[in-house]
């Protein structure tokens, strides 16, 4: 396996290396997912933009990874 | 791990039950009047209702708050068996009979059966709540595996030169942990709803008894005028808007010698939380408003974040498309979990090669 023989030369990261990503987009969901709660209009508005953020992500990456090829 | 799939799957048609319910049945709307046409009285809508049913049971009313229709529930049993009961729309500034629903089964009630409870009752409804704390938990599993798995590799990666397996592996971390916040808000609060029948019964149990110490051996109360009792209610809590009233019965869902008057708040966090006014049935006058508790409160406002219909429909395709990476996740879990099974099997005589991260799936 190339790919992993590869990584292996990389330094491991740390714990808030790895999830330091994670947790600001679990944030943006969290604030989301109760923005819709409180209010309507805007608010709604927000909440849509901070949900849609994982799907953007996913995406995303998946769509470079295709393009690297 | 298949009954979270199936959770998954007929919540996604769920997320959209308005639009396809009115896609599929038609919508009853009122007839154009001028907006200062007054309502009737409630007593009407009853008297309507009861003149197209002579001799059932009226069960309770509903109040459209965004078009001049009231629904009321008739049953030929004044317990109603689940589902029997026929539910007739009525103007509510001519007491004409627009709508008549009989009892049915749509596409739509079967596939939320199916996701409540299986066609199992209560016992199932609990056994899917079970399912949410397994769901929950795997979930944290997962975050805490995230992090051997990614030490050597940046955020997103997803291999997809390397083997099916390695593509899946990271294909399964990234799209679990961006919607790990979602999943789990939605995985808790459907457990929540889950307890609603136990919750709701208990408070019931608490609460019933006391009002009810007066009126002990009397037999369920004659429906005493609902226009007054609403009334009543609306002068005394001028902000909250009534949203449905159910009528004197046996039934687990009222009282019998109360109206339980439904009112909700103005705003939109506040109209998320019900609120119960009993009005006295026997002299239509005293009115006992019950604090709900906590555990009911709690219980209102996980409701609409486990449905995902507090934001418009943009807000459920949103969930709709979570719901789909959710689904890529347990299907990829479950292809992973197998390719390993398979994989340590082969391995098993042969001497175990170097473990790398990717084989620890």
């Amino acid at each position: 396996m190339r790919a992993s023989i590869r990584s292996q030369s990389r330094p491991y990261r740390s714990a808030w290396d790895v999830f330091c990503w994670p947790l600001v987009i679990s944030g943006i969901c969290g604030v989301g997912l109760g923005l819709a709660l409180v209010g309507d209009g805007i608010w709604d508005g927000l909440s849509w933009l901070a949900l849609s953020s994982p799907v953007v992500l996913t995406v995303f990456y998946w769509h470079r990874a295709g393009r690297r090829r | 791990m298949l009954f979270l799939l199936m959770l998954c799957v007929t919540g996604l048609p769920l997320v959209f039950h308005d639009e396809i319910d009115d896609l599929l049945e038609d919508e009853i709307t009122a007839p154009v009047m001028s907006a200062d046409t007054a309502r009737l009285s409630l007593d009407r809508m009853i008297a309507a209702a009861q003149a197209r049913f002579p001799g059932q049971y009226i069960l309770f009313l509903n109040l459209k708050q965004t078009e001049a229709l009231v629904t009321v529930a008739v049953s030929p049993t004044a317990v109603p068996a689940p589902g029997n009961f026929h539910r007739l729309t009525l103007d509510a500034r001519t007491a004409d009979v627009l709508g008549e629903e009989a009892p049915h089964q749509g596409v739509m009630d079967i596939v939320l059966r199916i996701h409540k409870d299986m066609f199992a009752g209560l016992a199932g409804e609990l056994f899917l709540g079970a399912m949410g704390l397994v769901f929950a938990v795997s979930i944290i599993s997962g975050v805490v595996v995230y992090w051997p798995f990614m030490r050597r590799l940046d955020f997103g990666t997803i291999r997809r030169r390397s083997s099916p397996r390695v593509k899946w592996l990271d294909t399964h971390n990234l799209l679990g942990i961006v919607t790990v916040t979602w999943m789990m808000v939605v995985g808790l609060t459907g457990m929540i709803n889950t307890l609603a029948t136990p919750l709701f019964d208990l408070w019931r149990a608490q609460l019933i008894p006391v009002l009810l110490a007066p009126h002990l051996g009397k037999p369920v109360a004659a429906i005493p005028s609902v226009q007054a009792a609403v009334e009543r209610v609306g002068a005394r809590f001028p902000d909250r808007l009534v949203t449905s009233v159910t009528m004197p019965t046996s039934a687990r869902f009222g009282s019998p010698q109360h109206l339980v008057v439904w009112t909700k708040g103005a705003t939109p966090f506040t109209a998320r939380m019900l609120q119960p006014m009993l009005v006295d049935a026997n002299d239509g006058k005293a009115i006992v408003a019950p604090e709900v508790p906590w555990y009911l409160k709690a219980l209102q406002v996980s409701r609409p974040l486990h449905f995902g219909d507090y934001g418009g429909l943009p807000l459920k395709i949103v969930w709709a498309l979570l719901d789909v990476i959710t689904i890529i996740v347990l299907v990829s879990g479950i292809y992973l979990w197998s390719a390993r099974r398979r994989s340590t099997f082969v391995r098993r005589r042969p001497a175990e090669p170097p473990q790398t991260a990717t084989d620890r799936v």
